[in-house]
């Protein structure tokens, strides 16, 4: 792997919060990477560290977050190590998020038209007001949007959740950034709006050069989109790999029991799909061995006892798993 | 619920104000007969006394004990502010629990006529009340306690509508719950610790309404000492003995630190259960 | 949606008669004594005055006030009300208008400040406070501030000689004010602040300020201002002890003096005028609520009410 490749690295992320019961460990692991004009996707259920882990990038947590360890290498800066005003000039600019449900992603007492000239002229003061004003329009139309000029008059409330949600990617790649992170932005959208977004971020992503962070729990989606793929468990990284090797060669008991969860339109109905037992793991009190452990079907003493640790398998594809030897596949 | 009560008890602020409230009322539904004057008893000899050991607090303009005037004062200060204020709460938890649950016409009236309650001062509203209805009847109580209503429907209708957009009452209605029963078991278990919270804020409303009454002279009437009367009375002697006037609005303003500190250790102890709704 | 505040100006003056009617049958049904000349005029000739209905006293009423500003007969002084009220509500008003201000200057930036330091001893000290504060008799506030800053600072005179001295009762009727206002602020911030929408404006970059003042605070300014009839009514309150305490001659101990003396005619006057402001702050509270919300612009239709809690 060339190293000037890659855009962002994240390693050894570790996140947790204070609660009232004690701290909530987010993210014990977090390990991935974006490369230059690439799409990369993380997997995993809910309570998997995730989105967490994004937000962490961008010193996004909320109240009672904290990263306690890793590196997140950004253009030759660690991300985790600067400060609130150079994140600052950092976000939006150089790393642009979407979010889940687009409609209270917007402030809703701001028409879109001086919420787009608001985050342009706060990263390039100098651009005139009506300047940014027709930027932001054109901005609108590479989101294809037809009618602009009406679009930017209104507020919030009246447009749909998918115009709102181009909106918000417009408001994202309004100053041109090299990485944008999305955070579940189909999920909340009806199923052909979802289709939409996703090929407009395929569009962009094909016509720019952009490099998207692409955070689901749908392996259907990441399968249409994404050129790597990282499956996170419990705050831990479970396997990660060229978005092949992940679908074809699944090495992690966890990304195999996912990969055998999607319907697919082949399947003659003779084996039923394949549901996960067990509850996700609590993340207060985490277990000493491999967090999928307890759910796990080919759990075995080695599991309870330690944390597997990652193994290289080859061409950028890796797991951590006791069953994964080097070089293969677990023997299961 | 027995959990948020153990809860309760292990905060000490919240105890410690418990027990001051209850010893103040202990004080005075006892002291009166205990006391050695009465409250109206003139002592021309004894005018103007500075607080010693026969009179705690003193004497006033005619020799009559402050301490057992604070004490049959705080009868009728702490009985009205306890009566209007628990009555504000039965009232406002009704109309909070009917127009949420109702909906539509009788939702959109019955906030209409809050906002409209509310937009009357309330101290006018228990004047007005005590004049048409003939003063010294104790009248300016309905007003008290109609100016206590809106706050609370309006917490209580926000949490029905909360608690009844939810997907469990959805469920149950889905089962076959009829209205009476999803309001017994989904919002009056609900919305009741809401409401316990609320009631201390407004019977602390309540009594200030009402020792404002009495200060400006409307509602009880003299001999028969209220605190805010009390307080007044003291107040044309502010230079000179300013206690007669500082006892009064000392023990109010203690009186309604303790109700508030009541309700925060309520709601603290609702919030350790997890049980509340909102904030 | 000039419209709008047209008809809600127009309908400020049958807004006030409605009251007067609600007044004048209660009166009638309830007070038990003669209800055939309650309220008295000048030009009222000696045994004829008594062969008005009650329809006909409340219209004599309306007409005297709305075309004329007779407001009848002071009854313990047998002189016209009219002049005296006006003068008495200059005063009231004078007090309660720079007290809403001042609220607001204070209430403000306390909310916003305990907001932003949520969870931290500023956020509960000042929780603490406002709570306090909010529920406090004015008469006791008064009477601290009094105590120290009159009698102990010597920086004011009771009695109010100075311009100087009206700081004592504004500060008075401001604080309570200020603390609801502060209250509510807290918490519609705090509500703010939790909304997705102040996570995506700081995604892209937004400095702090503009989160929290352009956007957040514009948000929490609903709740703020849709108080704004309650704040009112609390300050008119407040300043019937506030009048009675720095003895002001104004409405407030007007109505105390009517009620003393059994004067129905100047109540009537008191209850008239506080109507009429109080349907006055109804439309300013609209008006807030607009300035704040410009979507609400297109949505403005008579008759609907803007302040329900549920319409975010």
């Amino acid at each position: 792997m060339a190293g000037n490749d890659v855009l962002l690295e994240v390693k050894g992320l570790k996140v947790s919060f204070g609660t009232p019961r004690g701290a909530v460990k987010a993210v014990s692991d977090g390990s991935f990477s974006v490369r230059r004009g690439e799409v990369t996707g993380i997997v995993g259920e809910s309570g998997s560290g995730k989105s967490v882990s994004a937000y962490a990038v961008l010193g996004l947590l909320a109240p009672g977050g904290r990263v306690e360890a890793g590196t997140a290498l950004f253009g030759g800066r660690d991300l985790l190590a600067l400060g609130e005003k150079e994140l600052r000039s950092i976000r939006g600019s150089e790393i642009s998020m979407v979010f889940q449900d687009p409609m209270t992603a917007l402030d809703p007492l701001f028409t879109v038209g001086s919420f787009l000239t608001e985050v342009l002229r706060s990263h390039s003061p100098k651009t005139g007001r009506k300047e940014a004003w027709e930027k932001s329009a054109k901005m609108l139309s590479v989101m294809g949007i037809r009618d602009p000029g009406d679009v930017m008059r209104r507020y919030p409330d009246s447009l749909s959740g998918g115009m709102c949600q181009r909106v918000m990617i417009a408001a994202a790649l309004l100053c041109d950034p090299q990485l944008l992170i999305a955070d579940e932005p189909t999920t909340a959208l009806d199923v052909t709006i979802q289709e939409e977004i996703l090929s407009l971020i395929q569009r962009l992503k094909e016509e720019r050069g952009m490099s998207v962070l692409f955070i689901t729990h749908d392996l259907g989606v990441v399968a249409r989109l994404c050129d790597r793929v990282t499956v996170m468990y419990g705050g831990f990284v479970m396997e990660s790999g060229s978005a092949p090797q992940i679908y074809e060669e699944a090495a992690h008991p966890y990304t195999k029991a996912l990969l055998s969860a999607i319907p697919r339109l082949d399947d003659k109905g003779e084996e039923p799909l394949a549901a996960l037992e067990g509850e996700p793991i609590d993340p207060i009190d985490l277990p000493r061995g491999c967090v999928f452990a307890p759910r796990c079907p080919y759990c075995f003493e080695d599991c309870l006892r330690t944390r597997p640790r990652t193994l290289d398998l080859g061409g950028g594809h890796s797991a951590a798993c006791h069953l994964v030897k080097k070089g293969g596949r677990a023997d299961v | 619920m027995k959990r948020s009560v153990r809860a309760f008890f292990h905060d000490p602020v919240a105890v410690g104000a418990l027990a001051v409230l209850l010893a103040i009322i202990l004080f005075c539904a006892i002291y009166p007969f205990a006391a050695p004057y009465a409250y109206w008893e003139v002592n021309t000899a004894e005018r103007h006394q500075m607080p010693s050991a026969a009179h705690p607090f003193g004497t006033d303009y005619m020799g009559r004990d402050l301490l057992v005037r604070m004490a049959w004062g705080g009868r009728v200060t702490l009985s009205v502010a306890f009566l209007t204020g628990l009555i504000a709460a039965a009232a406002g938890t009704v109309a909070g629990i009917a127009c949420g649950y109702a909906g539509g016409l009788v939702d959109s009236v019955g906030m209409r006529v809050m906002d409209a309650i509310s937009s009357v001062p309330g101290l006018l509203l228990a004047i007005v009340f005590d004049y048409l209805l003939g003063m010294g009847h104790g009248n300016f109580l309905f007003g008290i306690a109609i100016a206590g209503i809106p706050p609370f429907a309006r917490i209580v209708r926000a949490a029905v509508l909360e608690i009844g957009g939810s997907s469990y009452v959805a469920a149950s209605r889905a089962l076959g719950a009829g209205p009476l029963y999803i309001i017994k078991e989904h919002v009056i278990h609900n919305v009741m610790p809401l409401a316990a919270v609320q009631a201390t804020t407004s019977v602390a409303d309540a009594l200030t309404t009402c020792t404002i009454l009495g200060y400006i002279g409307v509602g009880i009437s003299p001999p028969r000492p209220e605190w805010g009367l009390l307080f007044d009375m003291g107040r044309k002697q502010l230079r000179s003995m300013p206690h007669l006037s500082l006892i009064p609005a000392l023990t109010i303003t203690l009186c309604i630190i303790c109700l508030y500190l009541v309700g925060n250790g309520i709601r603290d102890s609702l919030s350790a259960e997890g049980g509340a709704h909102g904030r | 949606m000039l419209g709008y505040f047209c008809k809600r100006i127009l309908l400020i003056i049958p807004t006030v008669m409605a009251v007067i009617l609600l007044v004048f049958v209660l009166m009638a049904s309830l007070m038990g004594t003669d209800t055939s000349r309650m309220i008295r005029y000048e030009d009222d000739v000696p045994g004829q005055a008594g062969q008005l209905s009650l329809l006909e006293q409340y219209g004599k009423y309306c007409y005297r006030v709305f075309a004329r500003r007779d407001f009848g007969l002071n009854d313990s002084y047998n002189s016209p009300l009219d002049e005296d009220l006006l003068k008495r509500t200059a005063v009231t008003l004078k007090m309660t208008g720079i007290g809403v201000f001042a609220t607001y200057l204070i209430g403000l930036p306390l909310g916003v400040f305990a907001a932003c330091r949520r969870g931290r001893w500023q956020d509960s000290l000042i929780t603490s406070l406002t709570t306090f504060f909010s529920a406090l008799p004015s008469f006791c506030l008064a009477l601290g501030l009094v105590l120290f800053f009159a009698l102990r600072l010597r920086w004011v005179h009771v009695t109010l000689q100075d311009p100087a001295d009206y700081v004592i009762p504004l500060a008075t009727l401001s604080v309570i004010g200020a603390a609801n206002v502060a209250k509510v602020t807290r918490a519609g911030m705090a509500e703010v602040l939790d909304k997705p929408f102040v996570l995506s404006l700081r995604s892209l970059g937004l400095s702090r300020s503009s989160v929290i003042f352009r956007h957040a605070l514009k948000n929490a300014l609903i709740p703020a201002f849709s108080i704004f009839n309650t704040v009112f009514a609390n300050l008119i309150c407040g300043s019937v002890v506030v009048e009675r305490f720095f003895n002001l001659r104004g409405l407030g101990t007007c109505i105390i003096g009517a009620v003393g003396s059994r004067a129905t005619t100047s109540l009537m006057g008191c209850v008239t005028i506080v109507a009429l402001i109080m349907s006055v702050c109804g439309v300013v509270t609209d008006l807030l609520f607009v300035l704040v919300n410009p979507s609400l612009r297109r949505t403005l239709s008579f008759g609907s009410s803007l302040r329900r809690g549920d319409r975010r």
